[in-house]
C-alpha cells in the first residue's frame, strides 16, 4: 500500500510576470544556484571591462582634437594612409585600375585597398606569384586599365605601378626564378 | 571632434526624426514611453528612408541625391507631424482629457525593483555611449564592414544609384555583390545629406546607434512578461557581452548583423504583442521589409517572424495582412534588383540544396562545423560566459518557457541558428562557414533568445522567493515589482 500522497513541490504556473513564490527540490534549488551563480560571474567579468573600454572611449573622444586624416593614420597605418592618398590623386575617381594581391592570400590587403580607393573601380587579377608575363595579365582582364596596385598586408603599404612597368616587373621576377 | 559629433547626431537624427514622426502614424508605437518610441522611431526610419530610398533609385530611376534623400526624409517627418497636429486638434475639439494625464501612475515597488534596473539602465547607457564616441573617433576598422558594406556604400554613392555599374558589370572586383543594400543605401542618405567627405566617420553613427535601439526593444519585449527586475538584468546581460560591442558584426562594427538583429526583434515583439491590430501589423511589416532588404537571411527570418505572428479570427487576418505587404513588396524589390547583378563569389546556396547534398551532409558537416561553433562560444574574451550562464538560466526557469508566448519566442530565437546549420550543412566547408558566422548568427537571435532569459531569470527569481520566504527573509530578488 502507497503512503499519502507526497504534496505539491511547485506551486501552479504564474500568471506572466507575476511574483508568486514557488518552493522547490533541491535539484531544481541546485539549478537555480548555478543560473544566479553563473549570471553573477559573466556579469563580474563582463560588465567592468566593457565599462573600462566604454569610459575609455568617450574620454579619448572628448580629449581628442585628431583630424580624419590622423585617426586614419592611427587606425591603417601611416605608411599605408600616405601611399592611399598618394594612389588617389594619381587616380580619378571613375578610373578603373588593376588590383593585385602581394600580401599572404586571406590577409585582407586587397580588401582593404579596394575599399579605401573605392569608388575607382578594381579588376583583381589574384596573386602577385601567379603573374609571370604581360600576355597572362591581358588574358586575365576584360578592360584596358593603365594602372596597377598591388596591396599587401594589413597596416603595409600599397604600390602603384603604370601598367608597362609592373609587366616589366613581374617578367623580370619570372625571369630570375623562384627565390 | 566637434564636426565628427555634429555629424554623426545628425545622421542619426536624419533617420530617428522620420521613424519618429512615423510612430505618430500607429497608435501602438505613439503610446510607448519617449525612449522606447524613438527606439522604434529610429528603426523604422532606417526601415523607410533608406527603403524608400532604395526602391526610388531602383524603380524610378531618381538619382541617391541630396534632394531625393531630404524627400525621403521629409515625407514621413512632415506626415507624422500633420498627424500629431491633427490628433491634438480632434482632442481640443472633443475635449478629451489627453492619454498622458490620463495614463496611470506606475506602481512603486520595492526598493530592489527600482534600484535594480536604474543601475543597469545606467550602466548600458554608458556602454552606448562609450560605442558612439568610439564610432566619432574612428574610421571603420572591421572586416566585412570594409570588405563589403562600406565599399558598397562608396561605389553606389558615386553611381547615384544602386544599380551601380560595379555591381553589374562582371568584370570588377566586388565581394558579395548579390547582397542587399539597405545599409549602404542608409550610408549614402546620411553621407548625401550633409555633403560629406566619404572618408567622414558619419556613417558609422548609424550603426552605433543600433544598440541602443536593441536594448531598448529587449528590455521593453522582456518586460511585459518578466517584470523590470529580470528584463533590466536580461537587457544589461546583452549590453555587457564583449562580442555584442567588439566582436565582429558587433555594435562597433558596420556589418549588417545587429541592424538585422534589430529589425527582426522589433517586427516579431509588434507581432507577438497582446493585441492583434492592423496598424501594428503594418509597423511590424515595414521592419521585417527592411530585414528582408538588410541581409540574405533576412528573408527566411522575417517570413518566419510573420509566420510566429500569427492569430486566427479577423483581427488577426487583417494584421496578418497588413505586416505581408511591405514584406512582399521588400521582396518583390529585391528580386527585381538582385536579377541585375551577377553573382561572381558567393555560394549558390538553392542550387547546393537542389543538388542533394542536405541531407548526406548534414551529419558529416555538423561533426565539422560543431566543435567550431562550440569553441566559439566558449571563447571567454569573446563571451564571457555568457554562453555558459544562458543554458544554465533557461534550464533553472523552465517552467517559464512553456507559454504559448514563449513558445513563439523561443521559436523566433532558433530561426537564425537553423538558417545557420543549414548553410553548414549543404557549404563544401562548414567548418570554415562556422568560424566567421555562428557568433553573428547568434547576435541576430538576441532579441528573443535575451526575451527567453529574462522570462527564465524571473521564473528563478520566484524560486528564490519561495525559499527565502521560508527562511523568513521577505525579499524577492528578480521577479518582484512587476
Amino acid at each position: 500500500m502507497h503512503g499519502a500522497r507526497p504534496p505539491r513541490t511547485t506551486a501552479p504556473r504564474p500568471a506572466a510576470g507575476a511574483a508568486v513564490a514557488v518552493r522547490r527540490r533541491p535539484p531544481g534549488r541546485l539549478l537555480d544556484a548555478a543560473a544566479i551563480g553563473l549570471l553573477v560571474l559573466f556579469l563580474a567579468a563582463a560588465l567592468p571591462s566593457g565599462l573600462w573600454h566604454a569610459c575609455n572611449q568617450i574620454g579619448h573622444a572628448v580629449d581628442t582634437s585628431e583630424s580624419r586624416e590622423d585617426a586614419r593614420a592611427r587606425v591603417y597605418g601611416e605608411d599605408y594612409s600616405r601611399a592611399i592618398d598618394r594612389i588617389r590623386a594619381a587616380l580619378a575617381p571613375g578610373e578603373g585600375y588593376i588590383l593585385v594581391e602581394g600580401g599572404r592570400p586571406g590577409s585582407g590587403g586587397v580588401y582593404w585597398v579596394r575599399y579605401d580607393l573605392a569608388p575607382r573601380p578594381a579588376a583583381n587579377v589574384g596573386p602577385l606569384a601567379d603573374l609571370t608575363s604581360g600576355a597572362q595579365l591581358r588574358r586575365r582582364l576584360s578592360a584596358n586599365l593603365r594602372h596597377v596596385v598591388v596591396a599587401f598586408d594589413t597596416r603595409k603599404p600599397p604600390r602603384l605601378y603604370e601598367r608597362y612597368q609592373f609587366v616589366e616587373e613581374i617578367e623580370r621576377r619570372a625571369r630570375k626564378g623562384p627565390g | 571632434m566637434t564636426g565628427e559629433l555634429a555629424g554623426g547626431l545628425g545622421a542619426v537624427a536624419l533617420f530617428a526624426v522620420p521613424g519618429y514622426g512615423l510612430t505618430e502614424l500607429f497608435p501602438t508605437l505613439r503610446r510607448l514611453r519617449p525612449p522606447l518610441r524613438l527606439a522604434y522611431g529610429y528603426l523604422l526610419g532606417v526601415a523607410a528612408v533608406a527603403g524608400a530610398l532604395f526602391a526610388l533609385s531602383h524603380v524610378a530611376g531618381v538619382p541617391l541625391r541630396p534632394p531625393a534623400v531630404w524627400a525621403s526624409v521629409g515625407a514621413p517627418a512632415l506626415a507624422g507631424l500633420a498627424a500629431g497636429l491633427w490628433r491634438r486638434h480632434r482632442r481640443r475639439a472633443a475635449r478629451a482629457p489627453s492619454p498622458t494625464s490620463a495614463r496611470r501612475a506606475a506602481p512603486r515597488g520595492s526598493r530592489f525593483g527600482r534600484l535594480v534596473p536604474a543601475a543597469c539602465a545606467l550602466a548600458a547607457a554608458t556602454i552606448c555611449l562609450g560605442v558612439f564616441a568610439e564610432a566619432l573617433i574612428n574610421p571603420p576598422h572591421d572586416w566585412d564592414g570594409r570588405m563589403t558594406w562600406c565599399a558598397q556604400a562608396r561605389y553606389i554613392r558615386a553611381a547615384g544609384t544602386v544599380d551601380a555599374p560595379v555591381l553589374r558589370e562582371v568584370s570588377w572586383d566586388i565581394s558579395h555583390p548579390q547582397y542587399p543594400l539597405l545599409m549602404p543605401v542608409a550610408q549614402v542618405a546620411a553621407l548625401e545629406a550633409f555633403g560629406a567627405d566619404p572618408d567622414s566617420h558619419l556613417p558609422r553613427a548609424i550603426y552605433a546607434a543600433f544598440l541602443p535601439a536593441l536594448l531598448l526593444v529587449i528590455h521593453a519585449a522582456a518586460r511585459r512578461g518578466a517584470g523590470p527586475v529580470a528584463a533590466a538584468v536580461a537587457t544589461l546581460a546583452a549590453a555587457a557581452a564583449p562580442f555584442m560591442i567588439l566582436g565582429e558584426g558587433g555594435a562597433e562594427s558596420t556589418y549588417s548583423d545587429l541592424p538585422l538583429g534589430c529589425f527582426y526583434g522589433a517586427g516579431l515583439a509588434l507581432l507577438l504583442g497582446a493585441r492583434p491590430r492592423a496598424e501594428s501589423g503594418l509597423a511590424a511589416g515595414l521592419l521585417l521589409a527592411a530585414a528582408a532588404l538588410t541581409k540574405n537571411e533576412g528573408a527566411p527570418l522575417a517570413c518566419l517572424a510573420l509566420a510566429l505572428g500569427w492569430r486566427s479570427g479577423r483581427a488577426g487576418v487583417r494584421r496578418f495582412a497588413a505586416a505581408a505587404l511591405p514584406l512582399v513588396l521588400a521582396l518583390a524589390l529585391f528580386a527585381s534588383w538582385r536579377a541585375g547583378v551577377p553573382n561572381r563569389e558567393d555560394e549558390g546556396y538553392p542550387q547546393l540544396l537542389y543538388a542533394g547534398g542536405f541531407w548526406s551532409g548534414i551529419a558529416a558537416h555538423a561533426q565539422a562545423a560543431v566543435p567550431v561553433m562550440v569553441d566559439k562560444m566558449n571563447r571567454f574574451r569573446h563571451w564571457a560566459g555568457f554562453w555558459w550562464m544562458v543554458p544554465a538560466a533557461l534550464l533553472a526557469g523552465r517552467r517559464a518557457l512553456g507559454r504559448p508566448i514563449a513558445r513563439r519566442w523561443l521559436a523566433a530565437a532558433a530561426g537564425p541558428p537553423a538558417i545557420a546549420l543549414l548553410a553548414y550543412s549543404i557549404h563544401p566547408r562548414p567548418a570554415y562557414l562556422a568560424a566567421v558566422t555562428w557568433e553573428r548568427f547568434l547576435l541576430q537571435a538576441t532579441v528573443p533568445l535575451l526575451v527567453l532569459l529574462a522570462y527564465a531569470l524571473a521564473e528563478v527569481g520566484r524560486h528564490l522567493a519561495g525559499s527565502s520566504r521560508r527562511q523568513g527573509d521577505g525579499s524577492v530578488p528578480l521577479a518582484r515589482s512587476t
